[in-house]
């Protein structure tokens, strides 16, 4: 909302500058975002006076004018048709700036030329070529333009909170600011006369509950012509173009009270009747923006005899708006209801000047006061020869009442609720002064709220009013008072994904943040069941909850592979979604996502390799023993979005952890990655749940241990679980560990074979092995595995 | 062979001098054993000399054999100065070999960034929890109830246009604001309560200030005597932790429907402007009521904070959506 300081002049006197007013607006609630200072756009124009114009002798266009300056006569050329004896003028002298124009002598066709009269285009005041700018007569010259015509101004910009509908106006923050300062409150002109009864029109309100009021008044004879001066110059200021005399009237006490008017040509009020009802589902009508809308039974329409004229608190209809050729006004101020104007406005999506302020419940005693100004605007301001005058009879059809509370009210509540005395003589002044109306009751205090705040309702709205009225400084700053309580389960929760982060981090793996929706397609490549709805998306992009964290990371990958970058590693912890019943909230669950892409570790003094699946699955084991819950199964499993042979699911006991893989070229394609890509997508309560592993410390073998390495040649069905597995199984309890350091496929072993090596180490917790112990067991083991799986010692 | 001690002096002395030659000469350790062996060892030069003194005559002996010995120990001598000599010269032949360019780059492993809005969440939620604020969470995917109406943000409420909701099929909203946190904690607590809810919140809103996803963090404190300014006391330490000690914070009248009265909290930055940090109040009555509480017993603030903004203004972010594109450049940096 934007507020002239010119404009708010004529309600109040303004003692504080520019800046002590901005703080007291935004320290009472209204804050003020921005100050914006409109300048003259020219230095050293004066008023002048036209005594003679004769006819150029070298040229037709072109005026010999006499121009007085009050202290001399100088002689100016000018090509305005519009340049003539008598008028005054705004001259700009010799050494004047205009725009980025010196004005100097100059000689035009021959004649000589002392400075320039000035258009209104020309003093950067409007858009209008239309000749010189013609000064109000009688003013008194050689005075500096700037102190003789409202041009320069400031505007503060006010960001109004959603409650305050009532500083939606001049007159509103004038109030507010009366209220702060003290001073007195002057308001606007509002006389009419009222000696031509004319003819009462007819209003009918269907709808009672949302239109409590409809003021209908007419104005005859008026004519269309431009506004003054100082009116456009106030409009502007705010932001409002002007149209002519007649709508910036409307536009005018729009902004003055913060009542939104609408001026119907009388003409076309058919049947010169106006009836408020709900709209017939279906019917149409083109509103002022030449758009044509359809309605439906929630709307609320202003009708005449015949059909609808204007959306009611929204905007008017195109057929009866004021033309160039308007003579007869029906000017409408009405009160409609907040939530009715809002539903309206939203289904149209048509958000007006008129239908803000209806949201915001204006203060019904305003229609008859805003209506009466504009008629007061109107005949004031009518095109010169016109004799407009106002039908005495006015219809105020005000079928209930729009009641504001009046709250019972305690003062030693305020006290309660701030953390500070404020006196009961203070708290009863700083609620007048807003003017609301104290009276005493019983032990406490019965408050009437005035028609302009819709917004106070109890009693804690009130103390917001004392507490504002009185600063917000008064209230102390009270010593923080700490409280502790033991880790909850929410909390070492957090504490255990704080480590996981900073685990990933140390392994050089960034944390990634993505939207919570993504595309229908998108998702697809990886879920075959549908996710939630998002209704109002802000693009196709963004349709869809998400039900996996790699689709997103996977655009990531994306994206900076685009920019040139090979080498990432990203996660992500994030909620996906699961739909259950239609209308039930979904089940959340928080997953973790890592994306892979890179040569692994590469330093100048190595050869460069492709990562494979087992950089991911050991990273994610590194993880899953950190978090200490570490992984005890690994499983090969088939995702249409993971390599056929590089994928797998990941347990931690008969929890399943997530699935591990190298992402399937296919989706590498169609999503425009280049690969290897590894991936990871895992449950985030199995890393964060129980550790399944909790720290106890264990006695160490301190007597040596024997390693023996075997070869077993087998079929390549046979996996590197099953050996080790068979190994725990033959139940040795000499065999301390036994790990995988080699697998071998070549020309020596046929296609379907390969071979492992195994490292055993054996080891006695009470005495040193005998060579001859430790060679009866391991061959006991190279028969047990030969046998289990028909494989070979090498 | 003459056999007296002059020549066997000589003889002696002839040892000496090929010893001394054949040390000299040696290029690597692994020869000297034999060299010496040439000399010293049980068929080398010192044999025959021995058998010389069989043929010298009792009294002619001892100082043959004083002669001998010295020769001797003076012939392993040179060897051993030999064999220093090799050790160290291979040694420093090793050190040689292994000397590097210390500029070249070493063996690394970059750490990962950790994202900045975790970052501040992080600092943030350390903040509160020392003070006591409990840490909890809750749906993302929200009822109209909770999100709007429990929150004294009925179906008509101009507010809910402050707030551009995102719709989700079945009549559900993508939470516009962790403020739902308070009613669903105080539904199931009785006071004390005292908790914060940091977490995703969702605006159908996009452009350089406004992201369709953001983050916020929720706190509340309900007890008996919770008055405003215990709301300026606690918020005024935790911004002045959070920005600098001798930080500017400033408290001005607001509005959001479910406190009353309400209170935005700027801080001076450094460009000597006021910059909104967070948004609070005291918990509006009818919340209360809501909830079950009774707002004669029980009263107490709330507020909220946007971390988003919060991580833009502490790292200098001018787009927020930089913070959602995961740019590897990006992400490096914290």
């Amino acid at each position: 909302m934007k507020i002239s300081l010119n404009w708010l002049r004529r309600y109040i006197d303004l003692d504080w500058d520019v800046e002590e007013l901005t703080r007291r607006l935004t320290m009472a609630g209204i804050e003020v975002e921005g100050v914006e200072e409109i300048r003259a756009q020219f230095n050293g124009v004066i008023t002048a006076y036209v005594r003679e114009v004769k006819q150029h002798p070298g040229a037709d266009k072109l005026h010999l004018a006499k121009v007085d300056t009050g202290s001399e006569i100088l002689d100016i050329v000018c090509g305005a048709p519009n340049c003539r004896e008598g008028l005054t003028v705004a001259l700009a002298p010799i050494g004047a700036t205009v725009g980025e124009m010196k004005i100097k002598k100059a000689k035009l066709r021959g004649e000589p030329s002392f400075g320039m009269l000035c258009s209104e285009f020309e003093l950067g005041l409007s858009s209008s070529h239309d000749g010189i700018l013609e000064l109000e007569p009688g003013l008194p010259l050689g005075r500096p333009l700037t102190e003789v015509l409202p041009i320069e101004d400031t505007v503060l910009e006010l960001s109004l909170t959603a409650n305050r509908g009532d500083c939606l106006s001049h007159l509103g923050v004038a109030r507010e600011i009366a209220a702060l300062s003290g001073k007195t409150l002057k308001y606007p002109e509002l006389s009419l006369d009222l000696s031509h009864e004319g003819e009462a029109i007819s209003v009918q309100i269907d709808a009672p509950d949302r239109c409590a009021r409809y003021v209908g008044r007419t104005i005859h004879d008026v004519k269309v012509g431009p506004s003054p001066f100082w009116m456009r110059r106030l409009l502007e200021a705010v932001g409002v173009r002007s149209i002519n005399n007649l709508v910036d009237v409307t536009n005018f006490v729009l902004f003055e009270y913060g009542q939104p008017l609408h001026a119907f040509d009388l003409r076309h009020v058919r049947g010169g009747r106006i009836q408020v009802r709900t709209a017939h589902e279906g019917e149409k009508m083109a509103t002022l923006d030449g758009v044509e809308r359809s309605f439906c039974a929630s709307d609320l329409l202003i009708c005449d005899g015949v059909g609808p004229v204007a959306v009611a608190g929204v905007m008017g209809g195109l057929d009866s708006e004021v033309k160039a050729d308007t003579t007869d006004i029906l000017l409408e101020s009405a009160w409609f209801q907040p939530s009715s104007v809002r539903l309206t406005a939203r289904r149209l999506g048509l958000h007006s000047e008129s239908s803000h302020r209806f949201e915001r419940d204006i203060d019904v005693d305003m229609t008859l006061d805003a209506s009466a100004r504009a008629m007061h605007l109107f005949c004031e301001l009518s095109a010169p020869g016109s004799k407009p005058w106002v039908s005495a009879l006015l219809t105020d059809a005000h079928p209930r009442k729009v009641e504001r509370p009046s709250i019972l009210f305690k003062p030693c509540e305020t006290t309660r609720r701030l953390g500070v005395e404020i006196p009961e003589e203070e708290q009863r002044n700083a609620l007048n002064s807003l003017g609301f109306k104290v009276s005493d009751e019983g032990g406490g205090w019965r408050v009437a709220v005035p028609g302009w705040r819709g917004d106070v309702h109890e009693g804690a709205d009130l103390i917001e009013e004392i507490a504002r009225f009185v600063g917000y400084d008064r209230i102390p700053t009270a010593v923080p008072r700490v409280t502790t309580h033991a880790k909850t389960d929410e909390e070492l929760r957090a504490q255990k994904l704080r480590n996981l982060r900073s685990f990933l981090s140390h392994r050089g793996v960034h944390q990634a943040l993505n939207y919570s929706f993504l595309s229908e397609e998108l998702q697809h490549h990886f879920v075959a069941e549908p996710g939630l709805q998002v209704v109002n998306p802000l693009g196709e992009e963004q349709r869809v909850l998400r039900q996996m964290l790699l689709p997103r990371l996977c655009l990531n990958v994306a994206h900076n592979q685009r920019h040139g970058i090979r080498d990432l590693c990203l996660f992500e912890i994030g909620r996906v979604f699961f739909p259950r019943q239609p209308g039930e909230q979904p089940e959340e669950r928080e997953h973790l996502g890592l994306i892979w892409t890179a040569f692994a570790p590469h330093h100048w003094s190595a050869k460069e390799r492709e990562l494979d699946f087992f950089d991911i699955k050991g990273l994610i084991e590194d993880l899953a023993a950190v978090m200490r819950c570490p992984v005890t199964r690994v499983e090969a499993v088939e995702r249409s979005w993971l390599h056929p042979g590089a994928a797998a699911q990941l347990f931690v006991g008969d929890r399943v952890l997530g699935v591990v893989g190298e992402l399937h070229p296919q989706l590498l394609n169609a999503l425009e990655m280049s690969g290897p890509v590894l991936v990871a997508e895992l449950e985030l309560d199995v890393l964060t749940g129980e550790s399944t592993s909790s720290i106890r410390f264990e006695e160490f073998g301190r007597f040596p241990s024997v390693t023996r390495d075997l070869a077993l040649r087998l079929k390549k069905s046979i996996s590197a679980a099953q050996v080790l597995a068979a190994v725990q199984d033959l139940g040795l309890d000499i065999i301390d560990n036994c790990e995988i350091f080699d697998e071998y496929c070549g020309c020596s072993l046929a296609p379907d074979e390969r071979s492992l090596g195994l490292s055993v180490t054996y080891r006695a917790s009470d005495r040193t092995l005998t060579d001859n112990e430790v060679g009866q067991a391991h061959g006991r083991l190279v028969q047990h595995l030969e046998a289990q799986f028909d494989a070979k010692q090498r | 062979m003459p056999c007296d001690l002059d020549s066997l002096k000589r003889e002696l002395q002839k040892l000496c001098c090929d010893a001394q030659e054949s040390s000299q000469q040696l290029k690597r350790v692994a020869d000297l054993p034999e060299a010496k062996a040439r000399f010293l060892g049980r068929k080398g030069a010192f044999g025959p000399v021995m058998r010389l003194l069989g043929q010298l005559s009792p009294e002619e002996r001892p100082a043959a054999g004083e002669l001998i010995n010295s020769a001797k120990s003076k012939v392993d001598g040179c060897f051993c100065e030999a064999k220093m000599r090799l050790e160290q010269a291979a040694l420093e032949a090793k050190l040689q070999e292994g000397r590097v360019d210390v500029t070249m780059p070493g063996r690394r492993l970059l750490p990962g960034g950790m994202h900045p809005v975790q970052r501040v969440l992080d600092e943030v939620t350390d903040l509160l929890g020392e003070l006591g604020f409990e840490l909890v969470s809750g749906p993302e995917v929200e009822t109209e109830h909770y999100n709007f109406d429990l929150l004294n943000m009925p179906a008509d409420h101009p507010a809910r246009d402050m707030q551009d909701t995102f719709f989700v099929e079945g009549g559900l909203v993508l939470r516009t604001q962790t403020s739902p946190m308070q009613v669903r904690t105080m539904e199931k607590r009785q006071p004390p309560v005292r908790v914060m809810a940091p977490g995703k919140v969702f605006r159908c809103d996009f452009d350089a200030t406004h992201s369709p996803t953001f983050h916020q963090l929720e706190g509340l404190w309900i007890d008996r005597d919770v008055t405003m300014a215990d709301l300026k006391g606690i918020l005024t330490y935790f911004l002045r932790r959070l920005f600098g000690e001798d930080r500017e914070v400033r408290f001005r009248p607001s509005f959001f429907p479910f406190t009353e009265p309400s209170v935005e909290v700027d801080v001076r930055n450094d460009a000597g402007n006021w910059m909104e940090v967070l948004g609070a109040g005291m918990v509006h009555p009818q919340v209360l009521r809501n909830v079950g509480y009774d707002p004669e017993q029980v009263q107490g603030f709330a507020f909220g904070m946007g971390i988003d903004r919060l991580a833009m203004v502490r790292y200098r972010i001018t787009d927020i959506r930089a913070l959602f594109e995961n740019d590897q450049r990006f992400l490096r940096q914290f």
